[in-house]
Order: C-alpha cells, then sequence, then structure tokens
C-alpha cells in the first residue's frame, strides 16, 4: 500500500519503490503510540507517506523545472520520469523525511492517558448458522461483512485482510483453544488437538463497504485490519444462542458442549452392560487374579527381587535399595511409541501375606508416571485370589501429545504385571509349546 | 521436530522385508507411504532403530479380485485402491469410507495396509474391515495366516501382529448379492480424528453396525432385523459397551449419544440401499 501511494504521487510503478519497513529502537522508546500496528497503519502512516510523497513531489518540481528552464506547472511525472509536458527528461533523486502527527494521535499524557486511535472504522456483520440436532456441529450459511474503514487505498489487500481476520475469527468461535486437564497438563499441545480452521471450515463471506472517508487523515482512510477478529466471534455466537435459546455460551462453540443444549437427558446404563471400570483423566483401575499358589508363596514372590525382575513389564535391570524399595530400568510402550524409563517401586503397609501397597513412579524422554496399588491376597481353595485397585496420574511429553494412549498404556502395563505374577505363581503355567506357538503368534 | 537415529533398509524383495523383521523384530518398523510413521518419527514418540522400506516391492504392489475378496498388497496406496475401477461395483462400503480416510494430500501417499498396521481406533479402514468381516494376511519367510480383522485389532495401536510378521495384505471381502451398505462419520473438521465413524451392512435378516472412535479398537454387532424400539434399546446397549471416555473434543456421554443416532442411520440407510 505504501509502495502504491508513494507511485501515485510520483508517476512511478509500485515495484519501483523499496520499502524500509524498520523501527529504530534507540530513538523511539515503544509506548502504545510508537507503532502502526492495530489497524492504524493506512490511517496514520498511510498519510504520512502521503505527505512525504507530495512533499517530494513539490520539490523535485521545483528542481526539474530550474534545471529544464520550465515552468513549475508544466512539470508532470510520468512512467518514472520527471519531464517537461511533451519533452522527456531525467529527473534526479531526492530524499525526503515527514513526521505528522495529527493533534488527535499525540504521545501519552503524564499521566499515561492517550488517544490510540486518530479514527474509528465500522463494521457491521451478520450471518446465518444451522446447528445439527445430532451433532451440534455449527455450519455456517451465509456470512456478511460490512466494513466502513474510510477511503478503500488497495481493494485487494482489504478483501484479503477481513478474509484473514474472519478466518482466524471463526476458529476462535469454534475451533480454538487452549485447553488444560485438571492436574494442569496441557491438553492442545499439536494442531491434531489444537483445532485451526482450514479452507475446508472457511466459507467465503460476503464483503461490502461503505465508504465514508474520515476527516482527520490525509487519504481518508481509516485501518481495516483485524475488525472481524473482534465481530465474527460475538456474530457467530449470538447467531448460534438464539438457534438453541440460550442467553450466554461460552466459545468456542465445540459441538459436543452444544449437542449438551440438545440432546436429551441420557438414560441409566443398561443393568445388561458390564460396570464401568472408573475412568477420567487420573487413571483408576481394579481387577482380580486367581493364582494357584497359597498366599504364603505370593508374598514371599512380590517382596523377591529375582520375580520382580521377571514381571516387572519390560524391565532390563532390578536393583534393590532396601527390602521395601526397588529400582528399575523399564521400557515400555503400545504399538510404536515406546519409551525407556527408570522406575521405583516401594513397598509400604505391610500386612503379611494379606495386603501391601505398591507405589511406583517412572521417569523418561517421553514423560513421567506415578502410580500407588494395593494389593490383597485371600486364600481361595488351594491358591490365592489376588484382588489390586490402583490409581496411577500421567504428565510430561506423553501426555500433552497422547493422550488417547495413556489409559491403555496404563491398563496393559498393570495387566502384565498381574498376569505375570500369576503365571510366574504358577496360575496359568504356559506348556512349552504353547509358548512357543504364542511368540510365534 | 527431527526422528531420532534409525537405519534405513530399502527392501528389493519379499524375502529382504522378512529377513529384515526377523533380524530386528520388535526394534525394526515397516515404512510405506510414512504419513502416520513419520510424525511419529518426528515428534520422537515411535524411535525404531531400523525402517525397512518395502515400497520398492513390486509384487505387493498389486490388487487382485480373488474368489470372494478383493486382495489389496501393502503397497498399495488409500488413492490406487479409491480409483480402482472395480472397487466401487465389487464392494460398496470401501468406495464409501475411503474418501473420509485423511486428506487427498494423505491418501496419496499412505497405504491401505499402513493404516491396518497402525490401528489407530478412529481409523476407518480397519474399521471397514471389521464391518465386513476382512481378514489380514501376515506373512514371515517360513509361514502365512490369514487372522480376521475382528480379532486381528487387540487395541489402541496393539495388532495380533508378531514382532517379525509382515502385513503382505488385506482382503476386503466382495459384496454379496441383495447387501445394503453405508457409511458416516463425525469429526471437528475434514480430515480429523473421527469422534465417532459408523460402517453398517443390511442382508435379508440382518444388520450390522461398526463403530469406530470410541472404543480402543473398531467394534463390530449384529443387530439381526431388528427395529423401531428394540433397535434403539439394543443400539443403547452397544453404546454403553463400548467404554467411551471422556477427551478434548468430546465427552463420553456424547460420543454414546451418536452412537445411537448416527448408528441408527447408518443402519436405516443400509437397509434403504438394498437391491
Amino acid at each position: 500500500v505504501v509502495a502504491q501511494i508513494v507511485a501515485d504521487a510520483l508517476g512511478l510503478k509500485p515495484a519501483d519503490v523499496r520499502v524500509v519497513t524498520d523501527i529504530d529502537t534507540t530513538k523511539d522508546a515503544w509506548s502504545i503510540a510508537s507503532g502502526n500496528y492495530s489497524s492504524r497503519f493506512a490511517a496514520a502512516t498511510g498519510g504520512a507517506v502521503h505527505l512525504a510523497a507530495m512533499r517530494l513531489r513539490e520539490r523535485l518540481t521545483k528542481s526539474a523545472a530550474a534545471q529544464l528552464n520550465v515552468n513549475v506547472k508544466d512539470i508532470e511525472f510520468v512512467d518514472g520520469r520527471v519531464r517537461a509536458r511533451g519533452n522527456p527528461d531525467d529527473a534526479q533523486a531526492l530524499r525526503e523525511t515527514v513526521f505528522w502527527t495529527p493533534p488527535e494521535l499525540t504521545p501519552p499524557s503524564e499521566g499515561d492517558e492517550i488517544n490510540s486511535s486518530l479514527c474509528y472504522g465500522y463494521i457491521f456483520d451478520f450471518c446465518g448458522v444451522e446447528v445439527d440436532r445430532v451433532t451440534g456441529a455449527v455450519k455456517v450459511d451465509k456470512y456478511v461483512t460490512m466494513h466502513d474503514c474510510g477511503r478503500v487505498l488497495h481493494p485487494g489487500m482489504v478483501a484479503g485482510q477481513v478474509t484473514g481476520g474472519f478466518a482466524h475469527a471463526l476458529g476462535a468461535a469454534l475451533y480454538e483453544e487452549y485447553a488444560y486437564g485438571p492436574d494442569g497438563s496441557f491438553l492442545a499441545g499439536t494442531f491434531a488437538d489444537y483445532l485451526v480452521p482450514t479452507t475446508m471450515e472457511v466459507p467465503a463471506p460476503l464483503i461490502l463497504h461503505f465508504e465514508t472517508p474520515s476527516p482527520f487523515t490525509l487519504l481518508g482512510a481509516k485501518g481495516v485490519g483485524e475488525g472481524n477478529c473482534m465481530s465474527t466471534p460475538v456474530c457467530v455466537a449470538n447467531a448460534v444462542a438464539d438457534a438453541l435459546g440460550l442467553d450466554a455460551i461460552d466459545l468456542p462453540l465445540a459441538p459436543a458442549k452444544l449437542a449438551a443444549f440438545i440432546h436429551p437427558k441420557e438414560g441409566a446404563r443398561p443393568a445388561s452392560v458390564a460396570a464401568a471400570p472408573k475412568g477420567g483423566r487420573a487413571l483408576h483401575g481394579e481387577g482380580t487374579a486367581k493364582i494357584a499358589a497359597p498366599p504364603e508363596r505370593v508374598w514371599a514372590m512380590l517382596l523377591d527381587i529375582d520375580t520382580l525382575a521377571a514381571i516387572i513389564p519390560g524391565a532390563h535391570g532390578v536393583a534393590k535399595v532396601s527390602d521395601t524399595h526397588f529400582r528399575a530400568d523399564v521400557t515400555l510402550g503400545i504399538g510404536p511409541v515406546k519409551g525407556r524409563y527408570k522406575a521405583e517401586v516401594k513397598l509400604s503397609d505391610l500386612d503379611p501375606p494379606k495386603a501391601v501397597t505398591l507405589a511406583g513412579s517412572a521417569t523418561g524422554a517421553l514423560g513421567f508416571g506415578r502410580g500407588e496399588g494395593r494389593v490383597t491376597l485371600a486364600p481361595a481353595g488351594e491358591g490365592t485370589k489376588l484382588s489390586y485397585s490402583y490409581e496411577a496420574e500421567i504428565g510430561g511429553k506423553v501426555a500433552t501429545v497422547g493422550g488417547r494412549l495413556l489409559d491403555a498404556a496404563a491398563r496393559i502395563v498393570i495387566r502384565q504385571f498381574f498376569e505375570a505374577l500369576s503365571r510366574r505363581a504358577g496360575g496359568k503355567r504356559r506348556g512349552f509349546f504353547a509358548r512357543l506357538l504364542r511368540r510365534g503368534a | 521436530m527431527k526422528p531420532a537415529r534409525f537405519d534405513y533398509i530399502r527392501a528389493a524383495s519379499l524375502a529382504e522385508a522378512h529377513a529384515a523383521l526377523a533380524a530386528d523384530g520388535g526394534d525394526a518398523r515397516i515404512i510405506a507411504g510414512g504419513q502416520t510413521l513419520v510424525p511419529m518419527l518426528s515428534m520422537r514418540l515411535a524411535r525404531p532403530e531400523v525402517l525397512v522400506d518395502i515400497m520398492g516391492i513390486e509384487k505387493l504392489g498389486a490388487i487382485t479380485q480373488e474368489k470372494n475378496a478383493i486382495r489389496v498388497g501393502a503397497a498399495v496406496r488409500q488413492a490406487e485402491l479409491l480409483a480402482w475401477p472395480n472397487l466401487k461395483a465389487l464392494q460398496p462400503l470401501a468406495a464409501l469410507a475411503l474418501p473420509w480416510v485423511g486428506h487427498a494430500q494423505t491418501r496419496s501417499r499412505g497405504t491401505v495396509c499402513g493404516s491396518v498396521a497402525h490401528a489407530d481406533p478412529s481409523a476407518e479402514i480397519p474399521l471397514t474391515l471389521v464391518a465386513l468381516r476382512g481378514e489380514i494376511e501376515l506373512s514371515t519367510a517360513r509361514r502365512r495366516r490369514r487372522v480376521p480383522a475382528e480379532e486381528f485389532f487387540t487395541g489402541l495401536m496393539s495388532t495380533a501382529r508378531a514382532d517379525d510378521e509382515l502385513i503382505e495384505a488385506v482382503l476386503i471381502p466382495v459384496r454379496k448379492a441383495g447387501e445394503g451398505h453405508a457409511f458416516r462419520e463425525f469429526a471437528r473438521r475434514h480430515g480429523d480424528f473421527a469422534i465417532v465413524a459408523c460402517a453398517a451392512v443390511a442382508g435379508k435378516d440382518n444388520a450390522r453396525l461398526a463403530v469406530g472412535g470410541v472404543a480402543d479398537r473398531p467394534v463390530a454387532r449384529d443387530f439381526a432385523a431388528l427395529e423401531g424400539s428394540a433397535l434403539d434399546d439394543a443400539l443403547d446397549e452397544f453404546a454403553w459397551s463400548l467404554e467411551a471416555r471422556d477427551d478434548l473434543h468430546a465427552t463420553a456421554g456424547y460420543r454414546r449419544a451418536l452412537v445411537r443416532q448416527i448408528g441408527r442411520e447408518v443402519i436405516e440407510e443400509a437397509r434403504r440401499c438394498r437391491a
């Protein structure tokens, strides 16, 4: 736009003008008035550039008139040249610096008060939306946005600014969210979870203009940059709230959130479906295993380093720190997601041979996990009925990028641990061939 | 965002691929289209020591029609299967589901078998295979076996494939006379992981519904000729049995509601499509 303004004034092509976009921080301290951001560019910088270009034109005209020995009014700027009308000649380069400070755009007062805008653009938006009764998904059928940004300096760039602002705003209205779990872990760490609308999600808005040139700026421009970032989320939210008969609604308008207002209340869990394992982000679980060995023997195994080395899933080596404290290097993974962790296991609340509490932690490059479980042993016929319940939490990289993996991982590891214990105690001892087949399977 | 160090083997023959898997087992991964594996390598969620590239094995690039199934080799890209002229006539459900796999760009690289190997619970290709009772063909240098899709997917990103086995092909059953099909899925954006995906196959006295994105694997159930409120009750029970979980994008209750409603819609649509 700057190049265009200068080019228009001096009879150049915009490509002939090099725009230097630097800020001299040694000269200018940053303050709210120091930059031409916040949609003030067209109004402030655009005006200053226009002024500079016109002054330059004036001086070039005088200089050229003297050199060419013609009247000032016979000088013209055409095709990158300054010339006497009807008599082509070369021009010489001149440099002009202009500061323009309109009374409305002054530095902050002693009390740090400032009118941060020279002039004010206006926006008028309306839209029609549909909300899917089944999914709660919002579809914007038609979006109309009218801007009064004063004089439109460059229609293509104004359309680009409006369209870009609208796309960002639609993201804010429908998709984008910095989401955190109850434990503070960041849940939207990748673009698979932090959803940015793509071209498939952004309808083309109908852009209209109402040009009332600003009386305060030299070119009559007011700025157009961020308008829709402010108007669109409100407009879409109002339309959706109206469709659903709601007074207020929080952004983003996620389908599951809207569906809660649409769907009838869910009935109870059918009795025919087995009780659910406790869910949630903190992992809970419980289970039982039948082991064909008496409780005393199972107890001894739980405290035995060789047994632990054999049954902790993925353990490379177990070291005994004390009778009730063990360290191990373990490799854990589901599918291709494998990580190596340093694990610690501590036993407490020992009630031999009936119950023990196992507290474990694992730390590795992919994250950390902590968990605690209570194991109880009860005689059952010849053998033992082992019951366990646990609670675990997981954080770090895995929690951030692979939330969907966590539950499954914890369940697999814990199941493997007790299966291995049960097998080693003779619960489901597999024959040599059975094991071979299983390996091959 | 760079992968950890790994060795790369470009297998020239099936025997070379088998040998590499036999030698490195769990530390090796097959790379075909790389549309899922490469991002996982870059985020260092996966750190295999060896990548075995099978795209140069000509034999694996074939789509062939067997007696009752379409056999899709391990190097066949999703876009190739979608463009295969016989697909729609031989198995309409596959033709309905494939356009939902990722984006046009990822389908032009990603392979059918790669999606099966990765076993994402939201993925459309595993769901389709479970709905149709397809099979997965696994091979090593010494043996070959076919595993029903319902047994192959054992959990989140977990399958019945042994470390030394290569997924050589998948078998998509050919449409039976008088069957109707329907497929629908819901995701936040075009191409995102499905929050709920439903595939239905309806025959004369049976309707089979498979659901992805809810349980830790695609799950199918047969609903016989149930209709009306009996079908609603059965769908409710099915929805609860999937043990949906809350996540950032959807609650468990929301997923169950979608299974009940979209499930019913696709069953009815599949019945209407019987011809």
